[in-house]
């Protein structure tokens, strides 16, 4: 079966400025349906580049994104807009620079697509799977950080998209915090099929994850596979030793 | 690989030990106990209870069950079952309170990369990348072994506890040596690489 989300040798290098930066060097992943992968990653490595580049926001300057079989950057603009925004959504932490009550924020993106009593049925729903029902009538700045996080993946919930794009949610948030999220995503992944492409700087934010890979300078290193899940955690271990070319 | 030098000496005994502490067992039932134990340790082959059995026995930590035993009433005369003695109860006792060894510090990494030439460069870079590969991918085994021992239904509180624990512990582990070897990965790919990437240190820095 076709990937739900496909990146081929995927490069992109800003030349603003006077040093060119290569935020990508030749990224591949795929991803499948009800799949989560993290990409771990510190500040400044292309981890929000990456995540935007495969929601379709950012086109690279060399190879390929391909969604659902198709290669995004390869279908006329108006193909490729609102069907894309439908079937992947981009969470990130951002504060909404709207003051709005936590309700209307979730049901805010709805209301373009549908009857405004649907929209906020929807946005009910979603509050209440991300478990912050009791919350809909309060404001971004009376939510704790978690509670935030799980706005924002409210959000993404309500418009019921094929994939979510996560940039960081549970960054600065508590174990227990991160952990709730992680568990939200894998139910989202398991009961709804959503596939989750996430970025994370802190091991304990994959706990949820089927997949993790590491971006360092904007190469993406995707873990080795068939590890035998039996095992411990060795000292550092010695990399496969390959004949120097 | 773990060097050897830094290995935790006698820790399979110890830890075979306090599985007879627990409660007896046979060599190769004891086999199957370490490798689904928490403790999730990946020196613990087929046999290994065996060797730790012989050198216990030897030592007088452990024995030879006296009491007839229910496998040896079904006809299995051959099978021996073990406990551990009285001082062997009080030795582990005594080795879970001991306070602990240093952590071992893997330096072979860090040696390598102060003694190489530039021609060497290229592959520990390599080498660099694979090490994150490998441990991208113990990230991913305790993350699946996290998300089946959470959902098995027949732990007590005391499991759930200690599992947690272990589980916290084991990340808090793999995510400082994960930061290590992007750091240093980050670190050579700026100095060591082409021209377009090594501008990414310089245009962070402000003017």
């Amino acid at each position: 079966m076709a990937p739900l989300l496909a990146l081929h040798e995927v490069s992109l290098t800003f030349r603003r400025g006077p040093h060119p930066l290569q935020a990508l060097a030749n990224v591949t992943l795929q991803i499948g349906t009800g799949e989560l992968l993290a990409v771990l990653a510190q500040r400044a490595q292309g981890k929000s580049t990456l995540l935007r580049v495969a929601a379709g926001v950012q086109r690279p300057d060399a190879g390929q994104v391909r969604f659902d079989g198709h290669d995004v950057w390869r279908q006329p603009r108006r193909a490729r807009g609102k069907p894309l925004a439908a079937e992947i959504c981009l969470l990130d932490h951002d504060r909404p620079d709207l003051d709005l009550t936590v309700r209307e924020l979730v049901a805010l993106p709805l209301l373009a697509h549908g009857p405004r009593r649907e929209a906020y049925a929807k946005a009910d729903h979603a509050l209440s799977r991300a478990g912050l029902p009791e919350r809909a009538a309060h404001r971004w700045d009376d939510l704790a950080n978690s509670e935030r996080a799980l706005l924002m993946l409210a959000r993404g919930i309500a418009r019921r998209p094929r994939l979510l794009v996560i940039d960081d949610l549970v960054v600065g948030l508590g174990l227990s915090s991160g952990k709730q999220i992680c568990s939200l995503l894998r139910t989202l992944a398991e009961e709804d099929g959503f596939a989750v492409l996430m970025s994370a700087t802190d091991a304990h934010a994959t706990i949820c994850c089927d997949r993790v890979g590491s971006l360092v300078a904007g190469r993406l290193q995707l873990a080795l596979e068939a590890v035998d899940p039996d095992s411990t955690i060795p000292d550092f271990p010695e990399a496969p030793r390959q004949a120097v070319p | 690989m773990v060097d050897k030098e830094f290995k935790p000496m006698g820790l399979t005994r110890e830890v075979v030990l306090g599985l007879l502490v627990e409660c007896p067992g046979y060599c190769y039932q004891l086999d199957q106990r370490l490798q689904q134990h928490r403790f999730r340790a990946a020196e613990f082959v087929h046999g290994t209870a065996a060797q730790a059995i012989t050198q216990l026995l030897k030592e007088g930590l452990a024995r030879e069950q006296r009491s007839p035993n229910k496998l040896a009433l079904a006809g299995r005369r051959n099978v021996k079952i073990y406990e551990a003695t009285d001082r062997g109860v009080a030795h582990f006792r005594e080795w879970i309170r001991m306070p602990a060894r240093p952590m071992p510090i893997r330096e072979e990494l860090i040696a390598r990369v102060s003694l190489c030439q530039p021609d060497d460069m290229p592959r520990l870079i390599e080498v660099v990348r694979n090490t994150e590969a490998m441990l991208m991918a113990q990230l991913q085994n305790l993350n699946f072994r996290d998300r089946v021992r959470h959902r098995a239904l027949d732990r007590g509180i005391w499991e759930t506890q200690i599992d947690v624990a272990v589980s916290k512990v084991d990340h808090a582990v793999l995510d400082s040596r994960i930061k290590w070897v992007q750091e240093l990965h980050n670190h050579l790919v700026e100095e060591f690489t082409d021209p377009i990437v090594r501008s990414r240190s310089r245009s962070r820095q402000p003017a």
